[in-house]
């Protein structure tokens, strides 16, 4: 009976099963097939030869991509820890005043919703050297402007501060959700307890949000390694390599310079590489015991 | 002594006012229930003491000290809550000694506060486990034992009974009220559960959409209810109050739809009123004795240690508890015998009226 029942679970989950694989791995897969070779186009005929696995040999010696690799690392590591402080502050801002927050957690939102062209065009004008906000203010109290998408040393972290300005309300939402569903009594014993609202934050509050940290963390970190409108829009990877990011090398590899072969093989390495930082992470978590 | 003190005290939820200036005075190592239904205010004013809401006027004073301005951790008071709120990231060690580690106590006087309270509480095989991996009644303990370690001035209990069986509640009912006594710490539990209260309790506070309907001791509210409303809520199964009117002059009794009861002459004044007695003081006529009431037996229920009867007796349905197990059957006719010197009787505004 217990077979039978098994048998038709595993049967009702195949047509789902199947869905999935032609949705989500095939192109994977696809993908995989393609990098082992290299594509061209004679008289308008796709031409596909097999060079083993030599594209992932020239990886390693891609200097656009080692540079992206690196500012990738920097942008992962940067934008995700500043939008998870940020939204951790706001979300237990906004808890904290109740009802009253509503229009304020409306506003944070905004960047969320606003298209990634409109923010290209947004932040463009507010970096502009000649007439952006930045330097207006600077001027006013006496001080030069600065090129900040030009210059290599401020052009990282203007693309890092548009990242943070961006999604940082993702980050607010899900952390929103975790404080807003921590037991309020819980809350109430600390305070009895006899603790100062530091107290409670850092021995009751925290503890209890590390899991909606942690996700959110990981989750924000998936998706700015993924960082590409950003980089595109405001500073197309400059100057030089400032601004290079590794979705950034695939495109200028794969569409730019039409090498589908390598592109494909870059694109592998990352899905490769997320994936595994994702299952570690995953798994570290779970023997801390924070997923309660 | 007054120890927990209550003057005028109000809350409003903006225009909504939810407790109508209420005076009370606890003494110290007192055990006071607050009793109610279900909104009549008794968590709010509990929460009120224990510094979790604001009070819109009046004072609360603990320990001589007026408490309305001071943070809960500045009051003095421990709290155990319905749903025990234990912190679920700690052990049971760290949730029981976390308010002493608060008051940044040293290790070694942690501990000892711990193995007393550990030892207290059964709770010696536990203290390594998570509340998650805890039974409902362990976890009750473990509130228990974070209340008592740091030996405060008052325990407030939000009804921290309710989420357990009904066999644990008993054992955890006499559990408390001995805690308590060998404490002697001054204890305020809030509960709907009247059983509770009148087992626990050294007086009970019976509240009533925002006031303070009767205070003072179970039997006190048992035997002598200041209204219909306290003489209903106490007591199972319920008193039975029934509308009629006093004959006065040498003939007196109470008559209401089939029913007449003698009352001693020039005891009570004539007029409209309620009277109410207790099922168990009524009991069935038997052969040649004169019958106050009679009617049909409409449902029955026999609990082994006791006969509950309902007899419909006019436009009244009269509850009957009796220790005999009884041969009627439901629609048998049954006399019965109303104890005169049991009766209580209240106005028609339902406030009791007392014998002249």
């Amino acid at each position: 009976m217990a077979h039978h029942n098994s048998l038709g679970k595993v049967l009702s989950l195949t047509p789902a099963v199947l869905i999935f694989a032609f949705l989500a791995l095939l192109p994977v897969i696809n993908l995989f097939i393609v990098s082992f070779h290299e594509i061209s186009w004679l008289g308008g005929t796709k031409q596909m030869d097999w060079v083993g696995v030599d594209n992932y040999v020239a990886i390693g010696d891609d200097p656009l991509f080692k540079a992206g690799v690196f500012n990738t690392i920097i942008v992962v590591l940067v934008a995700t820890t500043a939008q998870v402080v940020i939204g951790l502050g706001l979300a237990l801002a906004c808890s904290s005043v109740g009802d009253k927050s509503r229009p304020f957690r409306a506003l944070i939102i905004l960047p969320l919703l606003i298209p990634g062209i409109v923010i290209g065009a947004i932040w463009r004008l507010m970096y502009n050297s000649e007439f952006g906000i930045f330097n207006l203010v600077l001027e006013t109290i006496g001080l030069s402007g600065h090129d900040w998408l030009g210059s290599s040393s401020t052009a990282l972290a203007a693309v890092i501060v548009v990242d943070v300005w961006h999604w940082m309300p993702f980050a607010f939402l899900l952390l929103l959700a975790a404080v807003e569903s921590l037991p309020r009594d819980v809350s109430e014993a600390a305070k009895i307890d006899g603790a100062t609202a530091w107290q409670e934050f850092r021995k009751v509050t925290l503890p209890l949000l590390y899991p909606a940290i942690f996700m959110t963390f990981l989750f924000r970190a998936v998706m700015a390694s993924k960082i590409f409108d950003e980089v595109f829009l405001l500073t197309g990877g400059g100057p030089g390599t400032s601004t290079e990011v590794v979705s950034f090398t695939i495109f200028q590899r794969y569409f730019l310079q039409d090498n589908a072969g390598y592109g494909s093989a870059l694109s592998v390495s990352i899905i490769f590489v997320v994936s595994v930082i994702i299952v570690i992470a995953l798994n570290a978590n779970k023997s801390k015991g924070l997923s309660q | 002594m007054s120890f927990v003190t209550l003057r005028n005290v109000r809350k409003s939820y903006g225009e909504f006012p939810v407790l109508h200036g209420l005076n009370a005075s606890i003494h110290e190592g007192e055990f006071v229930a607050i009793l109610g239904e279900s909104g009549c205010g008794k968590s709010t004013l509990l929460r009120m003491i224990a510094g979790l809401e604001d009070i819109t006027s009046g004072e609360v004073e603990i320990g001589g000290k007026v408490v309305n301005d001071l943070s809960p951790r500045d009051r003095d008071i421990a709290m155990v809550f319905q749903s025990y709120a234990l912190y679920p990231h700690m052990t049971v060690e760290k949730n029981i000694c976390f308010p002493l580690e608060l008051a940044g106590m040293s290790d070694a006087e942690q501990k000892k506060h711990l193995s007393r309270a550990a030892d207290m509480l059964n709770l010696g095989d536990y203290l390594q486990r998570k509340p998650k991996d805890l039974s409902g009644g362990q976890r009750q303990r473990v509130a228990m034992g974070r209340a008592i370690v740091r030996d405060p001035k008052v325990f407030l209990f939000d009804e921290p009974l309710s989420n357990l069986d009904a066999k644990l509640r008993v054992q955890m009912r006499s559990d408390i009220r001995t805690l308590q006594q060998e404490l002697g710490t001054t204890a305020i539990y809030v509960t709907h559960d009247q059983i509770e209260a009148m087992t626990m309790a050294d007086r009970i506070m019976l509240m009533n959409a925002g006031k303070i309907e009767q205070f003072g001791p179970p039997l006190e509210l048992y035997d002598h209810p200041s209204s219909t409303f306290v003489a209903a809520f106490v007591g199972s199964p319920p008193i039975n109050l029934i509308k009629g009117e006093i004959k006065s002059g040498s003939q007196s009794a109470f008559v209401a739809d089939g029913i007449r009861v003698p009352l001693q002459p020039n005891t009570w004044a004539a007029g409209p009123v309620t009277m109410g007695i207790r099922p168990e003081d009524i009991s069935i006529a038997e052969g040649a004795q004169t019958a106050n009431a009679e009617g049909d037996v409409e449902a029955m229920e026999c609990t082994g240690e006791r006969t509950i009867l309902e007899v419909r007796v006019g436009d009244n349905i009269v509850n009957v508890s009796v220790v005999e197990r009884l041969p009627l059957a439901k629609g048998a006719t049954a006399t019965l015998n109303i104890n005169p010197n049991k009766c209580l009787f209240f106005a028609p505004n339902g406030q009791a009226i007392q014998a002249a």
